[in-house]
């Protein structure tokens, strides 16, 4: 028998339009650490080893998110918990110029370079889902890493979608 | 009226020609003409009727705002016809008239107009009340406005967030000057301009005008500001949040937008909204030909429209002035201009469906087809006052002003005073500059609170962030009052609301302006009071005797201008949750439940099958919406000893209990079963439905009252697809695709265990049972759930594996008299009512509830949960319905109830008085259609297996 291959949440292909494009990356592993004095301070992102992203994901939470399991940081000392959460969040990227132009038309958050720079993380709704919005350029492209309880994948996915039509998403 | 020969400032384009349908029949205008200034051109004078005489309408004020001339266009009603353009093709209906526009029958209402005064239908149509259908399908007939399309429109509404450091509200000299000024100083800027074009009254102006407007257009081309035509503020909210309704390029790219509700959070709004001309009431203003001497001067110089050819002029201002020489240039005869400034006036206009002549108050009728009035200007001050702003009156210059606005919202040009056009630019750039300086504070205090933010925003001037902005003082001139003219005329156009009107509503006694208002309904059409507002209120003193400083305003509310439904509600997107098998379901004739956000499969075309299935041989069923929580850490025995009203200290690793949770109140909040996985690691179920509301729960405690608790709470509800394998082959099944020992003796009743299932890892399986058969629940890593789903499903098909839905465990659990909390359950059902008193250790020291439910135990009051079965076991009661005693009074109700395949008879759940619970006991079901049945109380809720034994194999 083959071994089993983890399937995504999100069923749509990736697509591109004027300035914009939509990727799956629910495939990312995910562990979230939760301690009392966490690594990264909520609301901001790290890199603290190659190919991770930590995220603050909370007061005493951080959510790291790599292509291959991450080794998560040494105990503080305080009581710590370690939860696999790959299997529980959906993901999607979306990278280009008019990437938040397009996030404006589902998203109330102020996305500008001043409130929302490089290295930020937000927690907020989207089109009425809780989402973790979180501002990771690639290679100096913008781009936004898009997390979601993995049972709304799908619907995340139809959303951007449909707020990318005006942008010749598909 | 005609089309002239080419004006400077004309917008229209003489080399596209557009034709379009109007009330039946062609015609054509050129591009850039509005629909009004292209039947204008025509020689069309009547446009519409008015709503309740329908008396005969033409061109008002010939913008935005003309009450004249609302029409149907491609079937959108209300369309403002004197600002929509002209497009290829359109089909343009005029709207209140029956059967056609020039041979109105309803124009016989003004035979009957004695009947018809303010506030009729408070007075008519009352009685007798058996008739109220009828009148309200005729007077349906005569209602006002255009009528809703049946078919929706193929475009898309949208909306859009923005966060501009400035907003200016109106595109006029003043407005486009702040804009320039703003961007000028590195902040961003969204300019919102109601019209189509950028330039307010330069647009129609003389020559310096337009040179002016050059200039401006220049200067706002430097910065990077974002302008939005065609487009109104509908409110300015709490904290400068403000609504825009785009039109114009509302589509992008793709152009399939059909307008768009842009949500702006502006850290300083600028209103630059300028005046708006008011009409003059005198008898025989509604008549087609008497014309604002704006509108005239817009028609001459933005269409090359001729409006007349036998002028009379009433002026008061330089307005007036300017309109008389535009006519005069263009070929008018303009035979009297009448000085209002001198006394002279207007004593009554004449005319049947059009201006035939003026009596002046000197005595003399001059015979003419236009009218020009050009008696004063309304600031409209709604947004200001939405933002705190008061409005006083000004005798001197017989107009409202706004005072008292906050530090977020500043006003520029015309709405605040009158000078030149260099001291009216001159204004709106210093409040430009000094805008920009506010908004900069405020993106810094803004950005303090969040983390990351930089503060800053790109090119910001220092200086101008922190030096002070001197804003010139602009004051209104002096202007004469002239409201109310020496006979009755309207007052508010779209609402037919005369002079008179309003003087016999105060003489009944509704002699305050928001009183008179409401019974007359002037200011409450479509115009919303800018026409109208200000003579309503000169009416409304004149009547009281008081004076309009002391009259007062009504209060303005949003939104501004009417907003279509459409543009409220934006895109709709049916968010679902999905369980990774929903896809296989749906493939396999699965008829869907909507659970909460979750679509689920209620059944597979036979829920009795699926029923039967499960108890002699072996179902699947999919139940990935569990409520399921990853609980971790020294604590976690005393959270669940908190939170459950039974005990737990002494759960082993490897055990599993069923929990009921108890809210301080007593009543049952949610139950499930929670397992032991490790030393300090636990997996809680609870149900779906309350999946969210238990998350809440625990960490109300453990971050409020009970910080001292070290645990660690993660949902993982989607982070598992979950599937119950049930049904006495249950056990056979599973065996084929795992190596952990499921054997009766190496795993028990309530154990759980780690492993591998259908080679995939670290999947939680444990043996429960909801439906009362043999069952074991696997807990898959979402990812795999499919790959599990379907690996069951080939394993097992000689031995009849089926899948079973919802309706199918609805039926197996309640064979098994197993409640569901919020079914069997309500809001006041404390846990000893529902059966639950075994679970509940009232000796534990404290938990969730306990003091109530100590007081529950001292009651004999409460309804008790029962098994019950219809004595006819054909007969299925429908859920809900009431228990009645003597045929009146009430003593339970059904919670549950269906038709049991297992038993062949109908079985139930009910709630019922605490002196009917003895076995036995008959009760009287009152069905909701009429009629009863007679039910039997059980000794237990189980009506299948009562001793549990085939739970336990």
């Amino acid at each position: 028998m083959p071994s089993p291959v983890a399937v995504s949440a999100v069923s749509g292909p990736a697509v591109s339009g004027q300035g914009v494009r939509l990727t799956d990356a629910s495939g990312l592993h995910k562990v979230l650490v939760r301690q009392v004095s966490p690594t990264v301070a909520f609301g901001l992102t790290a890199r603290p080893a190659e190919g991770v992203l930590a995220l603050g994901y909370g007061y005493d939470e951080v959510l790291l998110l790599a292509e291959s399991a991450p080794e998560p940081p040494a105990p503080a000392g305080a009581p710590r918990s370690v939860v696999d959460l790959t299997h529980g969040l959906s993901a999607l990227r979306l990278s280009g110029s008019a990437a938040p132009e397009l996030l404006s038309r589902v998203c109330a958050l102020d996305l500008s370079e001043a409130m929302t720079p490089e290295g930020t993380l937000r927690c907020c709704p989207l089109a009425g889902l809780a989402v973790v919005l979180v501002r990771d350029d690639v290679e100096g492209e913008r781009s936004y890493l898009v997390l979601v309880d993995r049972s709304y994948g799908q619907s995340l996915y139809d959303v951007l979608l449909d707020a990318g039509a005006e942008f010749g998403l598909g | 009226m005609t089309r002239l020969q080419p004006q400077p400032g004309e917008v229209i384009d003489r080399d596209r020609p557009v034709r379009f349908r109007w009330d039946g029949r062609d015609h054509q205008g050129y591009a850039g003409d509005t629909i009004a200034s292209a039947l204008a051109a025509a020689g069309v004078r009547v446009f519409g009727r008015s709503m309740k005489y329908h008396r005969p309408r033409g061109l008002l004020s010939a913008d935005f705002h003309d009450p004249n001339c609302m029409v149907t266009v491609d079937g959108e009603p209300n369309v403002r016809g004197a600002h929509r353009l002209v497009g290829k093709g359109m089909d343009v209906r005029p709207q209140d008239t029956w059967p056609s526009l020039r041979f109105d029958v309803k124009a016989a209402n003004q035979l009957v107009g004695r009947f018809l005064g303010p506030g009729f239908y408070y007075k008519t149509f009352m009685r007798p009340a058996r008739l109220w259908p009828a009148y309200e399908a005729v007077l349906g007939r005569f209602s006002h406005g255009g009528h809703a399309p049946s078919a929706p429109a193929p475009e898309r509404y949208d909306h859009r967030y923005v966060h501009p450091d400035v907003l200016v509200a109106g595109g006029g000299p003043a407005g486009m000057a702040a804009a320039a000024a703003a961007a000028g100083a590195g902040v961003s800027v969204l300019l919102v301009e109601e019209e189509q074009e950028l330039g307010g009254h330069l647009r129609w102006g003389g020559p310096d005008d337009l040179a002016a407007l050059r200039d401006l257009r220049a200067a706002m081309a430097a910065g990077s500001v974002e302008v939005l035509t065609d487009s109104v503020v509908t409110g300015r909210y709490d904290g400068n949040w403000v609504s825009v309704l785009q039109r114009a390029g509302a589509g992008g790219a793709t152009g399939t937008v059909r307008e768009r509700m842009v949500k702006a959070r502006a850290k300083h709004l600028v209103v630059a909204a300028g005046l708006i001309e008011r009409p003059y009431v005198v008898g025989g203003n509604d008549l087609p030909g008497v014309m604002l001497s704006t509108a005239v001067r817009r028609l001459v110089n933005l269409y090359a429209v001729r409006p007349g050819d036998r002028a009379v002029v009433l002026s008061a201002n330089a307005s007036g002035a300017a309109a008389a020489d535009d006519l005069r240039r263009v070929g008018v005869e303009v035979v009297r201009v009448l000085d209002a400034r001198a006394g002279e006036d207007i004593t009554r206009i004449r005319g049947r469906s059009g201006v035939q002549a003026v009596e002046c108050s000197d005595g003399t009728v001059v015979e003419c087809d236009l009218v020009v009035t050009a008696v004063g200007w309304t600031a409209p001050l709604t947004l200001l006052t939405l933002a705190g702003g008061r409005a006083t009156y000004r005798a001197d210059a017989a107009r409202f002003v706004a005072t008292g606005l906050p530090d977020d919202v500043s006003a520029a040009g015309g709405l605040v005073g009158d000078g030149t056009l260099e001291q009216l630019i001159e204004h709106g750039r210093a409040v430009g500059r000094d805008a920009a300086r506010r908004a900069m504070r405020v993106a810094s205090v803004l950005a303090a609170g969040v983390p990351g933010a930089a503060g800053v925003p790109g090119a910001a001037v220092p200086a101008v962030h922190d030096g002070h902005v001197d804003v010139p003082a602009l004051q209104p001139a002096p202007h004469p009052e002239l409201f109310l003219g020496a006979t009755d005329g309207i007052v508010d156009y779209s609402e037919d609301v005369s002079a008179k009107d309003l003087r016999a509503a105060v003489r009944e006694g509704y002699d305050s302006i928001e009183l008179a208002k409401r019974y007359t309904t002037a200011t409450m059409g479509p115009t919303q009071g800018k026409l109208e507002a200000v003579n309503s209120i000169a009416a409304v003193a004149a009547a009281t005797g008081a004076d309009l400083a002391a009259t007062g305003t009504t209060t303005g509310r949003p939104p501004y201008v009417p907003v279509s439904l459409g543009a409220l509600a934006g895109r709709s997107h049916r968010l679902l949750r999905r369980s990774p098998v929903q896809g296989w379901h749906d493939a396999h004739g699965a008829v869907p439940l909507y659970a909460g956000a979750w679509i689920r499969p209620d059944h597979y075309g036979d829920s009795v099958a699926e029923v039967r299935a499960v108890r002699e041989a072996v179902g699947l069923i999919d139940v990935t919406p569990l409520g399921k929580f990853d609980l971790r850490g020294a604590d976690v025995p005393s959270l669940l000893e908190l939170l459950y009203v039974n005990r737990w200290r002494k759960l082993d690793v490897g055990s599993v209990r069923y929990g009921v949770m108890c809210a301080e109140d007593g009543v049952v909040l949610d139950d499930g079963v929670t397992g032991r996985l490790g030393p300090e690691h636990y997996l809680m179920t609870t149900t779906s439905s309350g999946a969210d509301a238990a998350h809440d729960w625990m960490e109300r405690w453990l971050q409020t009252q009970r910080r001292d608790l070290q645990v660690h709470v993660t949902p993982v509800t989607a982070n598992y697809a979950s599937i119950n394998v049930a049904g006495p082959r249950s056990r056979e099944l599973l065996a084929r695709l795992t190596s952990l020992d499921l054997s009766a003796s190496a795993f028990g009743y309530m154990r759980v265990r780690t492993g591998r299932v259908a080679d995939v890892e670290d999947c939680v399986v444990w043996r429960i049972g909801f439906t009362g058969e043999l069952s074991f629940e696997v807990h898959v890593p979402a990812g795999y759930g499919l790959h599990v789903w379907e690996a069951l499903l080939d394993a097992g098909a000689d031995v009849g594996v089926r899948p079973f839905g919802v309706e199918a465990q609805r039926i197996l659990r309640l064979e098994k008299g197993h409640l569901i909390v919020g079914q069997d359950t309500d809001g006041l059902t404390q846990a000893y009512a529902a059966g639950l008193g075994w679970a509940v250790k009232a000796d534990k020291p404290d938990f969730a509830g306990k003091p109530e439910l100590a007081w529950q135990l001292m009651r004999e009051d409460y309804l008790h949960l029962v098994g019950l079965q219809p004595v006819d076991g054909t007969a299925v009661p429908p859920e809900a319905s009431q228990i009645v005693e003597d045929g009146t009074r009430i003593v339970g109700r059904i919670t549950s109830s269906r038709m049991s395949p297992t038993l062949g008879r109908s079985v139930c759940l009910a709630m019922v008085a605490p002196h009917l619970t003895a076995a036995g006991t008959t009760v009287t079901i009152r069905l909701p259609g009429g009629g009863s049945l007679q039910a039997r109380v059980m000794p237990q809720h189980a009506h299948v297996d009562p001793e549990g034994v085939k739970l336990r194999a």
